[in-house]
């Protein structure tokens, strides 16, 4: 292992124990590196975009090949700075409009044939058909009622009273039953990070001190 | 009564921490979504180039760096060629890089001919629509700045129809992305390896049949790793994640027990 990858190993370790201190109480070391940690993610990133985004998709085209046409946008952009005075700030309308006319033109009808139709196709399913087995049956009827009553619930024009409140009750336990696997599948993803961190901690790093020695 | 929490805190540390140090063999039983991905990459053709979106950034990378090697390793073993790429967060271009990198090594692969990496590319979604039609006009040059046009990889690859399938290792929404471009607006499979934060967000698509196939957080990882039988870091954090379950589950059956007491008690 090289110099560089032991440095940065020391520093991941002396960083997430850093860190970890959090949990016994706030201190300076925890405040230390949780700044240090947002001021190089920010810092990565824009050094990033300059690399990525500004040097080959404008400065070079400009610069190098004479694509003065691309000015023209990128002065469209610029005008989102138009926000740092009040005087100005009502020039970033034109960037945003363009972005959200843009955007939308491109997504709006592919997300409704994913997000929608695609979706409430997968809704219109047979209950029974000969050759399910119990669980795909079981598994449809489920779907089927889960995604009925659930709209039910979401649905304020009428008062939920009656039978209209019964099967919004019961769109409220799927919808119950949903939170709680959301957030049992929350726990066990951040264990998992822990699990990860305690591997790096107890097993990667030991070998990396045993290789300084 | 009152428990200082970082009781609790230490208790989940000493049984994530402990099972590392004790060999167990807990048993994966691969879930049905990841066989499903696993047999539709396993069909796949020799040679066939799969695309592997890494959307994720350091914080996440416990939970999908085993995913993106694991699949990178079961198609490398396939004899597929393998394409790499960052969308959603800059920070994930080395980490993918370091993924194929090192498993090409292991599996003696050539840069270029057998595999590619494009590092993050600025765009997000323009460089998904994109390569729906021209993946060389769109994304133009790799990490190191080579133009994909001179590459060997290159050359029988034009857009997604060259592609056996998308996998999109996310850690946030990038999927939306994917399914709704690459899925219904290419009509090309795709297929994720997610956080199991976002899991549930995304079982829809897999029953509507949207996607192919899910690695849901680390034990998706260890699932695949069970398939491809190649034990990593996933399986080795089974036994751990297993016992610190157990212990949150006795953890909110005695908070329960306990604030039904105090209720009773105030009564």
């Amino acid at each position: 292992m090289g110099f560089w990858s032991v440095l940065g190993t020391l520093i991941a370790a002396l960083f997430t124990l850093a860190i970890f201190s959090f949990l016994y109480k706030d201190n300076p070391f925890y405040k230390a590196a949780e700044h240090i940690m947002i001021g190089v993610s920010v810092g990565y990133g824009l050094a990033q975009l300059f690399h990525l985004g500004f040097k080959p998709y404008l400065w070079n085209p400009v610069i190098k090949e004479a694509q003065y046409e691309l000015l023209i946008p990128a002065a469209i952009g610029m005008l989102y700075f138009g926000f740092l005075h009040p005087k100005t700030r009502w020039l970033i309308r034109i960037p945003i409009a363009l972005f959200m006319g843009i955007g939308s033109g491109f997504s709006i009808a592919p997300s409704m044939q994913a997000a929608i139709y695609t979706q409430l196709q997968a809704t219109i399913i047979p209950l029974y058909q000969y050759g399910l087995t119990f669980a795909e049956v079981l598994s449809n009827i489920l779907i089927v009622v889960g995604v009925f009553t659930a709209i039910i619930y979401f649905f304020f024009s009428w008062k939920h009273k009656g039978v209209i409140g019964g099967l919004a009750k019961v769109g409220i336990y799927f919808l119950m039953i949903g939170f709680g696997a959301s957030f049992g599948l929350t726990v066990m993803g951040r264990i998992s990070l822990l699990i990860g961190r305690v591997i790096f901690l107890f097993q990667d790093l030991p070998k990396v001190i045993a290789g300084i020695f | 009564m009152e428990l200082d929490r970082r009781w609790i805190f230490l208790l989940v540390a000493v049984m994530v921490a402990v099972p590392l140090f004790i060999p167990s063999n807990p048993p994966i039983i691969p879930d049905r979504p990841v066989q499903e991905l696993y047999n539709f990459i396993d069909e796949l053709p020799e040679g066939t180039p799969i695309m592997i979106c890494f959307d994720y950034s350091p914080d996440s990378l416990a939970e999908l760096n085993p995913m993106g090697r694991a699949l990178v390793r079961h198609a490398f073993s396939k004899n597929l060629r393998v394409i790499g790429l960052a969308l959603a967060w800059p920070a994930a271009s080395g980490l993918g890089l370091e993924i194929i990198n090192t498993t090409a090594e292991e599996y003696g692969k050539v840069e270029g001919i057998d595999w590619a990496y494009f590092g993050y590319k600025i765009g997000y979604s323009q460089i998904v629509i994109g390569m729906g039609k021209n993946i060389i006009q769109t994304v133009q040059e790799d990490y190191k700045g080579v133009s994909l046009s001179n590459m060997e990889m290159f050359k029988d690859i034009k857009n997604y129809d060259d592609i056996g399938i998308v996998i999109d290792l996310a850690a946030g929404g990038s999927l939306g992305l994917f399914v709704t471009y690459v899925n219904t607006m290419y009509n090309r499979p795709v297929s994720t390896g997610v956080t199991a934060v976002m899991a549930a967000d995304y079982y829809p698509y897999l029953q509507s049949g949207q996607i192919i196939g899910m690695l849901n957080g680390l034990k998706g990882a260890a699932d695949y790793e069970k398939l491809i039988n190649k034990k990593d870091l996933a399986t080795k954090g089974m036994a751990s994640q297993n016992w610190a379950h157990i212990m949150i589950i006795i953890l909110i059956i005695l908070g329960n027990i306990s604030y039904l007491l105090t209720k009773k008690q105030g009564k």
